[in-house]
């Protein structure tokens, strides 16, 4: 019954994924240059566009998650559903701190009811309600279908943020997306590009971490389930 | 009565950002920087560290119940 429990593959993704984040700051604070017209608040960029795009991935994974459990239930779906969810509310705080923190020295408040924002913020409370209900609701078959269910519905609306801004206007920059202006010096796309792999391999490192967590937490679930049947729960010892 | 259409928004495109030479300071607004970087590292570190430890409490309670169980299957 023994199940050997390796850390060398997290600890590996953890260990490159720091590696990345360093070479990622150092690039961002001593080869990009400052902006031209937003000073250093504009190395914001090089980690809330990543973080932001870590949260799309995030969300895919609950939902490729949430979609398997619906359709075959298993511990395992679930616990990369919940994972994803998880990684997507903490990522997207990322994003909704970050991008206000930027905007306030730019446009001289810290948030507007602007189309970008707005569908960004609605998909972390999305998110926000699932890891709630996970946390909260008990751990039911009712329950994980219901979850599963929103997982699969949030991400409806990770495309409407993306478009949202060519839909309904809105003063959030577009810079690598079309209708951009883009990175013009080479070392600012190297800092970004560095960010973009950093963020996603950070994003694979949590999720992993998370999934092995709720797959732990299931199996000590069905541990004690056997532990009370052989009435072993009355030592005082495993309570 | 007409129905008149929505005008469509126009968005002004995002200049280039741009690593050019300004006369003004290039390390205004560099305590947003920090700040925004505070709040990054504390909100992955936090969320790292309290994963780190739930996962820590999750193997010793499953030792607990593996090393209980096995005792038993070798006791009966």
């Amino acid at each position: 019954m023994d199940k050997p429990r390796s850390h060398t593959l997290p600890v590996a993704l953890a260990a490159v994924s720091l590696a990345l984040i360093a070479a990622t700051l150092y690039w961002t604070f001593f080869r990009a240059p400052f902006e031209a017209v937003m000073g250093a608040a504009q190395k914001i960029f090089y980690f809330h566009v990543p973080a932001a795009y870590a949260m799309y991935l995030s969300a895919t994974v609950c939902l490729v998650g949430s979609a398997a459990y619906l359709v075959s239930p298993r511990d395992g779906a679930d616990a990369v559903a919940r994972a994803g969810a998880d990684c997507a509310v903490a990522f997207g705080c990322v994003v909704l701190t970050t991008g206000p923190i930027w905007a306030k020295p730019i446009w001289g408040v810290y948030w507007t009811w602007e189309p970008r924002l707005l569908t960004s913020l609605l998909s972390v409370l999305i998110y926000v309600a699932y890891v709630v209900l996970r946390s909260f609701a008990g751990d039911g078959e009712a329950e994980r279908k219901f979850a599963a269910a929103l997982g699969v519905l949030g991400a409806a609306n990770l495309p409407i943020i993306h478009l949202s801004v060519r839909k309904w206007g809105g003063n959030h920059p577009r810079v690598i997306s079309s209708g951009g202006g883009g990175l013009q010096h080479p070392d600012m796309k190297v800092a970004l590009g560095l960010g973009f792999f950093a963020f996603t391999l950070l994003a694979i490192t949590l999720i992993a971490a998370r999934t092995r967590l709720y797959l732990a937490s299931s199996r000590v679930a069905r541990l004690e389930e056997e532990a009370m049947t052989r009435g072993l729960l009355d030592d005082e010892a495993l309570r | 009565m007409t129905h008149q259409a929505q005008p469509v928004p126009t968005v002004t495109p995002t200049p280039a950002f741009g690593g050019a030479a300004s006369s003004q300071d290039p390390m205004r607004n560099f305590g947003f920087a920090v700040a925004a970087y505070v709040v990054l590292w504390c909100v992955l570190m936090g969320f790292v560290m309290l994963s780190a430890r739930r996962q820590r409490r999750l193997d010793e309670r499953l030792d607990e119940l593996e090393r209980a169980l096995a005792k038993r299957d070798g006791g009966s």
